[in-house]
C-alpha cells in the first residue's frame, strides 16, 4: 500500500486528501489477493515465462516483463503507467514500450460518485460580538 | 498446470506442432516476482488497484483500475501480449479501457534457438 495525496477543494479551502492505494493480483483463474501484506509501492511486476524445451525437461525463460506503476498528478487524476519489455536469451532486455493510462475521473469526482462528497459548506462555530473574529470549521480567520 | 499454446515449428522435415508452456510470476515491487498460483491454468494476469475512499479511521476499499493480460502464440510462432487497463469509476462501473497489443521482436522459433533449443 502506498498513500498518495491530492488537494481537494472544500468550498474556499483546499485540503490535502490522503489516498491510500493497495494492489491485489492473481493469475486469472484465481481470486486477486494482496501479494505483500506490508507492501509499500502498489507497483506490479509481471514476468511471463515460456518453456523452451517442450520435451521431458522444463527450461523456462522470461519472454515478457511488465511493470505497472500508479501515480497521481497535480490535478488529482490517477494514472497507471506501465513499461512492457521483450526479454531475450540470457535475460537481456529487448525492445520496450511505455504507456500511460489516465483515469476517466478526477479523484474528487471519483470520491463524490463513490459516496464520499466534499464536506458540507463550512458553518460558523462561534462568532464574536464585534465580528472581527470568526471561526469556520475550527480555523480562525482574521 | 500452466497454459500451453502450440505453434508450427519448421523442422528439417516436416513442420512440427510445438507446444509451449507458459508460467506467470508476480510481485509487488520491490519484491522478487514469484509464482502465485500452483495450479494456475491461464498464465494471464488479473489485478486491481484499490483505494481507500474513507480518509477517516475506518477503511472502505474501492477498485480504481483493473489490469488484465493475455498472451497468444500464432501458428507461425508470433508471440504477443495483450494488456488491458480499465479505469473503474466511482460508481463501480467500467470507464474507458485501454488495450495494447505488444508483439515480441523475435519469433518463437528464434527464441527457442537462441535459448539453447535449436530445431532438431
Amino acid at each position: 500500500m502506498i498513500t498518495l495525496s491530492f488537494d481537494r477543494q472544500i468550498e474556499t479551502i483546499v485540503s490535502a486528501f490522503p489516498v491510500p492505494i493497495r494492489l491485489k493480483a492473481a493469475e486469472k483463474s484465481q481470486t486477486p489477493a494482496i501479494l505483500v501484506p506490508e507492501g509499500t509501492t502498489a507497483a506490479l511486476d509481471v514476468r511471463l515465462q515460456a518453456d523452451l524445451d517442450p520435451g521431458v525437461s522444463a527450461s523456462y525463460q522470461t519472454v515478457f516483463k511488465v511493470v505497472f506503476t500508479p501515480t497521481l498528478d497535480v490535478d488529482g487524476r490517477m494514472h497507471l503507467g506501465y513499461v512492457v519489455t521483450n526479454m531475450l536469451a540470457g535475460a537481456v532486455a529487448g525492445n520496450s514500450e511505455t504507456k500511460d493510462v489516465v483515469h476517466d475521473q478526477n479523484l474528487d469526482t471519483y470520491l463524490t460518485a463513490a459516496g464520499v462528497p466534499r464536506e458540507d459548506p463550512l458553518t460558523p462555530v462561534s462568532e464574536s460580538d464585534d465580528g472581527d473574529d470568526m471561526l469556520f470549521g475550527g480555523n480562525a480567520l482574521s | 498446470m500452466p497454459e500451453t499454446l502450440d505453434y508450427d515449428r519448421p523442422l528439417a522435415d516436416p513442420v512440427e506442432s510445438t507446444p509451449i508452456a507458459f508460467k506467470l510470476l508476480l510481485s509487488e515491487l520491490p519484491e522478487v516476482p514469484a509464482a502465485v498460483a500452483v495450479d494456475g491454468t491461464t498464465s494471464d494476469v488479473l489485478a486491481y488497484l484499490e483505494l481507500d475512499v474513507d480518509d477517516d479511521v475506518t477503511v472502505d476499499w474501492r477498485s480504481l483500475f483493473r489490469i488484465e493480460t493475455a498472451q497468444a502464440l500464432s501458428i507461425s510462432g508470433i508471440l504477443t501480449l495483450t494488456i488491458t487497463v480499465t479505469p473503474i469509476l466511482g460508481n463501480g462501473s467500467d470507464g474507458t479501457p485501454s488495450v495494447y497489443v505488444f508483439t515480441h521482436q523475435q519469433n518463437m522459433d528464434t527464441i527457442q534457438t537462441l535459448g539453447g533449443f535449436p530445431r532438431t
